[in-house]
């Protein structure tokens, strides 16, 4: 269970987040929706702080921090708890598809080689990679690279996996193979929190949904709730815009 | 122009003699300064308060005035100081055994310290900052971040300028001939004064140093091709 509160942060003079709440049961798949700049990356980067909200506590478990005052040692433990995938990857250049799943169980966790090994090539035939272990993530396409990430986030079984925009970077022919490994995992019911844009795939995996606008969380439901009976005026502008992309595909 | 080119390789032996105190100075410089220019990297890049601006000031310093003048302060300068402790304490002055070389290996140290810190400094400014954020994303310590993934990038980055350092220490340790050490240029200079054959030394020592930078170009481009293997997209 991760539950944050009252969650503020400022950029310079911008307010990006403005008293944000968010609960996470176990093993409940939540994606976050919302126009640019409405602080959903900016939420998931304090909750393993890659940011330091300005306000803000948080429980994971039994645990809990202070957003604001945590300390090295509190950071370190709780980004031993999560993991993120990220709208970039951000894979390890230096390091073969298996290294970058078995550097973090090695490294972090202090498991042996052998274990680690096969504990990453079986994520990673997973999610369909096994046969490039030894290739280096330059010589990968998009879709693989990102597929590795969501490998390598999974192999340390976390108590929750932060997703930031997994497939927004990624060429459209490439999208469709990232979301179904997403989905696999979600299936799985790993506690998982999504920064998508992809509505309908949001609609299908979550148990649900949030919408964030202008700093804030406007509404939060089911994904049947938000989808087919918002109840705010943004929530509605919001997907208003985003049916009429879908009408412009079709 | 008449070329004495008997003259000319009779001096290449003799010349050559001295290669090992060259390559001492230059390979010891170029150590022990990147260790000290490394360790002023990482604590420039992590900002650690007080020492950042302190060395800071030291790189400006250590570039801003000639090799010749640094090492100059170390001969000279060195050994009165250590007089000074060696009567303070109470003991002989243990400056009288120290070799002319010892005080060009620190002074060219130093001096490279600077040098490098600024090559890896940027070295390390160069690398996207995304993978130091999944690092921290997965618990890693700052320690095992730059030993694992930002440091390995780092030096295929550095390669090059670390290069272009040493082959401008090699070409810098003839400077120690002025504190009286053997160094190669030192024994040619030696030779020409006897002979006054000053052009024909001149021209063997030129492609004698010459030759042992296109070596170690090479040596190095091979280095710097199997460190960067990770970076081929085919």
């Amino acid at each position: 269970m991760i539950r944050v509160t009252n969650v503020h942060k400022k950029f310079k003079d911008l307010e990006v987040l403005r008293g944000v709440d968010l609960e996470v049961k176990d093993g409940e798949v939540i994606s976050i929706l919302g126009p640019s700049g409405s602080g959903k990356t900016t939420l998931l980067r304090c909750i393993n702080f890659l940011e330091k909200a300005d306000e803000g506590e948080m429980e994971i478990g039994d645990r809990k921090y202070s957003l604001k005052y945590a300390t090295k040692k509190q950071k370190l433990e709780v980004q031993r708890k999560t993991a993120m995938v990220f709208q970039l990857n951000n894979l390890f250049a230096n390091k073969t598809v298996l290294e970058n799943v078995t550097i973090g169980l090695t490294v972090v966790q202090k498991m042996n080689k052998a274990d680690a090994r096969r504990v990453a090539v079986r994520y990673l035939e997973k999610v369909g990679l096994g046969d490039r272990l030894s290739s280096y993530p330059a010589q990968l396409s998009g879709g693989q690279q990102q597929r590795v990430g969501i490998a390598r986030a999974l192999a340390l079984n976390p108590s929750v996996i932060l997703f930031d925009e997994p497939t927004s970077a990624l060429d459209p022919e490439l999208v469709g193979e990232v979301l179904s490994v997403i989905r696999q995992v979600a299936e799985e019911h790993i506690t998982m929190v999504i920064v998508t844009h992809e509505m309908a795939f949001a609609r299908d995996i979550s148990d649900k949904v949030v919408f964030m606008d202008g700093g804030v969380v406007v509404e939060s439901g089911t994904p049947e709730d938000i989808f087919l009976n918002p109840q705010k005026e943004r929530t509605v502008q919001f997907l208003q815009r985003f049916r009429q992309v879908g009408e412009a595909v079709k | 122009m008449r070329l004495d080119t008997q003259f000319m390789l009779d001096s290449i032996p003799i010349i050559l003699k001295a290669l090992p105190v060259t390559a001492f100075i230059s390979v010891f410089s170029m150590l022990l300064g990147g260790l000290l220019g490394l360790l002023i990297a990482l604590i420039r890049y992590y900002k650690i308060p007080v020492l950042d601006r302190l060395f800071r000031v030291y790189v400006s310093l250590i570039r801003g005035f000639p090799l010749m003048v640094q090492l100059y302060l170390a001969y000279f300068g060195l050994p009165f100081y250590i007089n000074m402790y060696c009567q303070s304490v109470g003991i002989d002055n243990l400056a009288k055994n120290i070799p002319p070389l010892a005080f060009a290996v620190f002074a060219f140290s130093v001096n490279t310290s600077a040098y490098v810190s600024e090559v890896f400094r940027s070295a390390l400014d160069s690398l996207d900052k995304g993978q130091r954020e999944a690092c921290s994303s997965i618990g890693m310590t700052s320690f095992q971040t730059m030993a694992h993934i930002l440091l390995p990038q780092a030096m295929v980055a550095a390669i090059p300028n670390l290069v272009n350092l040493f082959l401008g220490n090699i070409k810098a340790s003839t400077l120690a001939y002025m504190i009286s050490v053997h160094e190669m240029m030192g024994v040619a200079v030696v030779l020409a004064n006897r002979a006054y054959n000053y052009l024909e030394i001149y021209i063997v020592t030129a492609v004698i140093y010459w030759l042992l930078c296109v070596l170690l170009e090479r040596v190095f481009a091979r280095m710097e091709f199997r460190f960067s293997r990770y970076k081929v997209r085919v």
